[in-house]
């Protein structure tokens, strides 16, 4: 018999949950969402929560000699790629933040043109990728600090001489 | 992909801080093919590798996030996440089977 996979069954409840709150309160999820992206501090958020999530993930790899990071871990070493990460998760939820708030009040409540050239493809085309940069910048850095809370429950192997 | 050990009193799974590739590559890291965890001695045979799951937490992610594109968000959202998550998953499967079967 195949074990059922509990943390998928869950995700899927947790969408049905989540699209069933957007059908029943459509315009108050709107306006959420529109409030939260016209917030004036989301930016100053952002950043501070990829300064902790990276920092803490630093502390967690610091002294990790079998840490294996990308191209810039290879080159220039782990406080670096920390540091890189920082900055480019930074721009990139920040900047995807600022044209998902012109994109969105534009095309859901109408009130002001931010976009006036683009044709409307173009326009949902930023709101694809601009939701994708977001959303992987804010997985990038939850799964950073998921990965050094786990990593600190591990434990380190004491070699033993033959 | 966590190696770990499990502890022969309890049966629990101890995981490790060291990553390697291969038990080999472990030993080599280690310098010994012992080591102790847990006041256990261990030979790096006994470790086994395991894949991380990442499908389940990118597709909450993405229908998340897809929140903003109303229901139509959700789900393309969800199923971006899942296709990510899943590719992920395969590789790090790949890396785990490969640990397991290889020797010293």
């Amino acid at each position: 018999m195949k074990a059922l996979n509990f943390k998928l069954i869950g995700v899927f409840i947790f969408l049905i949950v989540l699209s069933f709150i957007l059908m029943s309160n459509t315009k108050a999820t709107m306006l959420l969402i529109k409030s939260v992206l016209k917030w004036e501090s989301l930016n100053a958020s952002l950043w501070l929560g990829f300064i902790c999530c990276f920092v803490v993930h630093y502390l967690s790899i610091k002294d990790d000699t079998s840490y294996n990071g990308g191209l810039i871990f290879k080159h220039f070493g782990k406080f670096a790629d920390s540091a890189f990460a920082i900055i480019t998760y930074g721009l990139a939820s920040t900047t995807s933040s600022s044209i998902l708030k012109g994109v969105y009040i534009q095309q859901y409540f109408e009130e002001k043109v931010y976009f006036n050239h683009f044709d409307q493809i173009d326009i949902y085309s930023m709101l694809v990728v601009c939701l994708f940069l977001l959303g992987y910048s804010l997985y990038a850095a939850i799964s950073a600090l998921r990965n050094a809370v786990l990593l600190s429950q591990a434990e380190l192997a004491i070699p033993i001489a033959d | 992909m966590k190696l770990y050990v499990r502890n022969r009193t309890t049966g629990q799974k101890t995981y490790l801080k060291q990553s390697a590739i291969s038990r080999r590559e472990l030993a080599n890291q280690l310098g010994t093919k012992r080591f102790q965890v847990d006041k256990q001695i261990f030979s790096v045979n006994e470790v086994k590798a395991e894949n991380n799951s990442n499908t389940p937490s990118a597709m909450a992610a993405g229908g998340f996030v897809g929140v903003v594109g109303g229901v139509p968000g959700v789900i393309i959202g969800s199923l971006i996440g899942a296709l990510l998550g899943k590719s992920t998953d395969s590789e790090d499967k790949v890396k785990s089977e490969k640990f397991n079967r290889s020797e010293l």
